[in-house]
């Protein structure tokens, strides 16, 4: 038997899966890491965390599972995106890796916007210009540490830092380069022309693969560091967001999923990049080497219904479900950090409107769950203007919620399918890159194949109706409190 | 001697005895039903308010061992603007149609028609009528009940069908009468061009006294059945929120009260009648001659604090673990929010569970939470509703300093004014001294004060509050012009919310 080594290096840490040469999840280790916040809206990490989280749950996967590290067909990777890691020509990092939640970067997002256009970046990347991205960040590394800058070898992603651990190689992947707002889509290549007008080096940026390529073979310095054999093949693997669209199984086109976690988004994979004329959503490449990941993403989505249980006690779901759809005329806008699709307004606050005498606890909770479903129609509405989307499955801690599910159903008006439990998910789509990549898995299919759908939830035509007009007064609502929310105001 | 105040409320009446120190002597309280036929439909029967009556006044002579002769002068007070029809032999047509009753929408507009138009109708009766007023409440029964109305003889308001089951007199006083749409408030008299654009004929209404003035004695049969002795007079007495103002000593200009109870009402007295304008804030005669009071009327004040006590507040585990030490809830909920920076860290809240009558006057209006963020707390939302609350009050209190009404006191009545907590905060958000009394006894006692006026106990109104209403604390604004300069920046905020959200309440009203 053979076997797919997946890592996926999350935020609070690396979880390592194993998978047979049938598809079938065998064992699993997570290693956790901190994160640092030195400044307010700084967010780092250490590299070599990361690199001790690897070795460390890849050996203690083999000791487990007692697998041969010769049968091991290939090693691959899942990556939290956005991050710079900073690297010499020897491959040591100059500094911390700034990663994906770090804010610092905002007048550098304003230059890029003046160099390139926010329409002209948007067109060519899949992305609005953000401080979030990788690019803002090599340039505020420019600017505030020219030393780092300057010896830099290459700026790499988090994944991209450990297969170069492994392999020697300076790589990255299609997908994760799509978070770097220098990609274009459309050619597959770095954005030359931006990176001469933002007075980058193109050569300090990692070569681009499809993310099912053998990259490289570990190392004999690396096989003695993780316990994995000398020449093991290195599958470079993909972000974090295109690896949960191949682990949901929705790898054929035009089949959205929903993952409804803290934050909550929806993606399905397309032939061509989702350029929204509204921009309220966002296009990474896909793990398969001609496909793409368009999605719409919320901030708080299960952390709302966190937040408002921190404030109020928990009712039980037969008490919501009792209140009737619409509550009354009670509406929640779920914007409690601001929002990303479909609004991108980060002053946007959260708000209930429509109180009156008779709302209870209950009430209030279910405003919450149709808050977030409200949002994350127009979502995806904005999603269904590439091509229809008919159904969407539904997973995350939120799909748990038998209520919940019923909710998105009705507020959406199409099925819902809930997928057997793979809390793995991400792991198993970076598996599945590694196992196409080595021939150990015939093609992408197997993503879908093994994923087998639990249950089938039936919007109801007259809660649909009920919810369409609710919907109407939602998006009035923002409308009517949008002008208020600005950041100097204190709302 | 003794002095009576009657106080017929929605609920229950209160019979208040006080001596000449104004020291209360007994109190009692008698319930009766209210009845909803219909939604927004809300009647009493005035033979309920007449028992319950009859019942109060024999409680509390028997519990303060007063016999009827030692009783100097009776003062009557209650809810206002329902209408009670009675026939030529003075029997009871109809249930009463009460001030909360909401039936009477298009008869509005039917009186602003017939006066041709809203600023005629204020030069008339001052205030546009809602459908509290009692004149639209006699439009609606001509229009619908008209075999009722061929047999109307006389119009009473609440408490004055009280007197004249005491003494078979009809009559009223200015207060209780601006409340119906149809009294000059200018010159405290009947208007009679609105009667008659209106076709309501005079002879229905009652005689219109001043509130401290004698109008009518104890009968021989009322004596009978309540104890009380033959030939006591009867003051006129006023409607519940003016004569609760003369108890707390509002009865003179500049000094404003405000009750927190379910609703929060700012009363404030003038001195002189004001120019008529278009504004949310009601005027009416007050029980002093010659003065007049301003009224705006929030629905839910302390009716909002509870809903937050019951509905986001109940079961919460901290604040459990402090109530088993404390025993009013609501100071627990006062103390929470008193521990979060004021204006919330930039929450607000729109108090308009109910609708609002001042300053929108839109039955549709309804609460929000605006602003929520992650750091938000049961706390922060309680110190949200408390501000939200006392903004809306400001509001009242902004439109009459508009009015050109100078505030130099504001007296605090209600349960909500037993927290000092709650009173700072008033007295940073309104930029004026907060004040307690040692009256507690509201309309009753107001209306026992006017029957020692009306009886020569004292020379005038002023004259027997100075003798009996002492403040018993005060509590100014804080010294911090950052204080002011934050609550007046929170109340900015929630100024423009209403605006922004009017046409979402409106929408969420036909979902």
């Amino acid at each position: 038997m053979r076997y797919i080594l997946a890592h996926d290096l999350g935020t609070t840490g690396n979880k390592a899966n194993l998978f047979d040469e049938q598809g079938h999840w065998v064992a699993g280790h997570l290693e956790p890491y901190p994160v640092h916040y030195p400044q307010p809206g700084w967010a780092e990490q250490d590299p070599s965390d990361w690199w001790r989280a690897v070795c460390n749950a890849t050996r203690a996967l083999l000791a487990q599972t007692h697998v041969a590290p010769r049968n091991i067909a290939a090693v691959t990777f899942s990556g939290q995106m956005m991050g710079v890691v900073a690297v010499d020509n020897r491959g040591v990092p100059l500094r911390t890796a700034i990663i994906w939640a770090d804010q610092r970067a905002t007048e550098e997002a304003a230059f890029i916007a003046e160099r390139c256009t926010p329409e002209a970046v948007y067109q060519r990347t899949g992305h609005r210009i953000s401080p979030a991205y990788s690019a803002a960040k090599i340039l505020w590394l420019k600017r505030h540490q020219p030393e780092v800058f300057q010896q830099a070898r290459s700026f790499l992603t988090a994944k991209d830092y450990v297969v170069l651990r492994l392999t020697g190689q300076y790589v990255t992947d299609y997908s994760d380069a799509s978070g770097t707002n220098l990609f274009d889509l459309h050619t597959r290549t770095w954005c030359e022309d931006f990176i001469a007008q933002l007075e980058l080096e193109r050569s300090q940026l990692p070569a681009l693969h499809p993310s099912s390529s053998v990259v490289g073979t570990v190392t004999r310095e690396a096989a003695e560091a993780t316990g994995l054999a000398e020449g093991t093949p290195v599958v470079i693997g993909g972000g974090d967001g295109a690896c949960a669209t191949v682990g949901a199984g929705c790898v054929a086109d035009g089949e959205p999923y929903c993952v409804l976690g803290t934050s909550a988004w929806i993606a399905f994979t397309a032939p061509q990049p989702l350029l929204d004329p509204q921009q309220r959503t966002f296009t990474f490449h896909a793990l398969q080497a001609d496909r793409y990941v368009p999605m719409g993403t919320m901030q708080s989505a299960g952390g709302a219904r966190e937040w408002l249980l921190r404030a109020m006690q928990a009712q039980p779901e037969e008490a919501l479900a009792r209140v009737p759809p619409g509550c009354d005329g009670l509406l929640f806008l779920p914007y409690l950090i601001g929002e990303r699709s479909p609004w991108w307004n980060p002053h946007a606050r959260a708000a209930f409107v429509g109180l009156t005498m008779s709302h209870d606890a209950a009430a209030m909770q279910r405003a919450v769950l149709e808050g977030v479903a409200f949002n994350l129609r127009l979502i995806f509405e904005a999603l269904s203007t590439q091509m229809p989307l008919r159904s969407l499955r539904f997973i995350g801690g939120g799909a748990r919620s038998v209520l919940w599910q019923h909710i998105l159903a009705d507020v959406l008006g199409v099925p819902l399918l809930i997928p057997e439990l793979l809390a793995e998910a991400t792991s198993w789509g970076a598996a599945v890159a590694g196992g196409v990549g080595v021939g150990l898995y015939h093609d992408w299919s197997i993503a879908s194949a093994r994923t087998r759908i639990q249950s089938v939830i039936e919007p109801n035509a007259e809660n649909h109706a009920r919810y369409t007009e609710a919907f109407a007064r939602f998006q009035a609502a923002y409308h009517a409190l949008a002008p208020l929310y600005t950041p100097t105001n204190g709302i | 001697m003794a002095l009576l105040g009657i106080d017929l409320g929605t609920t229950a009446v209160k019979a208040l005895l006080i001596n000449e120190e104004g020291e209360t002597l007994a109190s009692a309280t008698v319930e009766y039903p209210l009845y909803t036929p219909k939604p927004l439909w809300s009647e009493q029967d005035p033979a309920d308010w007449w028992r319950a009556t009859v019942e109060a006044i024999r409680q509390v002579l028997a519990k303060a061992g007063v016999s009827g002769k030692d009783v100097r002068g009776i003062g009557l007070s209650g809810q206002m603007h329902g209408l009670t029809l009675l026939d030529r032999a003075g029997n009871v047509l109809r249930r009463a149609i009460l001030w909360n009753d909401q039936r009477t929408a298009a008869q509005c507009d039917e009186m602003v028609q017939r006066a041709g138009g809203m600023a005629r109708l204020r030069e008339l009766v001052t205030n546009p009528p809602t459908t509290s007023y009692t004149a639209p409440k006699i439009l609606w029964v001509r229009a619908h009940e008209p075999e009722i109305y061929a047999r109307i003889a006389h119009i009473l308001l609440p408490k004055d069908y009280i007197r004249y089951k005491l003494s078979g007199v009809f009559a009223t006083e200015v207060g209780d009468a601006t409340g119906m749409a149809l009294l000059d408030v200018k010159h405290r008299t009947w208007s009679d061009e609105m009667l008659r654009l209106l076709e309501i004929p005079r002879e229905w209404l009652p005689l219109c006294a001043e509130s401290h003035e004698p109008t009518a004695t104890v009968s021989a049969q009322a004596a009978q059945e309540t104890g009380l002795a033959v030939g006591t007079p009867i003051v006129g007495g006023s409607g519940d929120q003016p004569a609760a103002a003369v108890g707390l000593g509002s009865v003179r200009e500049g000094i404003v009260n405000v009750t927190l109870g379910t609703s929060g009402v700012v009363f404030a007295s003038v001195e002189h009648y004001p120019p008529i304008r278009d504004t949310a804030i009601e005027v009416f005669c007050h029980a002093v001659p010659n003065t007049w009071f301003f009224m705006g009327v929030m629905l839910s004040a302390g009716g909002s604090l509870r809903w937050h006590r019951d509905t986001i507040a109940f079961g919460h585990s901290r604040l459990v673990a402090r109530q088993t030490q404390e025993t009013d809830p609501y100071d627990v909920l006062l103390q929470s929010a008193a521990s979060v920076p004021i204006g919330a860290e930039g929450l607000t809240f729109l108090p308009y569970l109910t609708g609002e009558r001042t300053p929108h006057r839109d039955p549709l209006a309804r609460g929000a939470f605006v602003g929520l963020t992650l750091r938000h707390t049961q706390a922060h939302l309680a110190r949200a509703v408390v501000e939200g609350i006392s903004f809306g009050l400001r509001d009242s209190i902004e439109l009459m300093r508009e009015l050109g009404l100078h505030v130099n006191e504001v007296r605090a009545a209600g349960g909500g004014a037993r927290s000092a907590i709650w009173r700072q905060m008033l007295a940073d958000i309104f930029q004026a001294d907060i004040t307690l009394v040692n009256s507690t006894e509201g309309g009753a006692f107001g209306v026992a004060l006017l029957a020692g006026v009306g009886t020569g106990l004292w020379r005038d109104v002023r004259e027997a509050c100075d003798a009996v209403i002492r403040v018993t604390a005060r509590t100014s604004p804080s010294d911090d012009p950052a204080v002011r300069r934050q609550y007046d920046e929170a109340y900015a905020r929630f100024r423009e919310l209403y605006p922004a959200l009017k046409s979402a309440f409106a929408r969420a009203a036909s979902a």
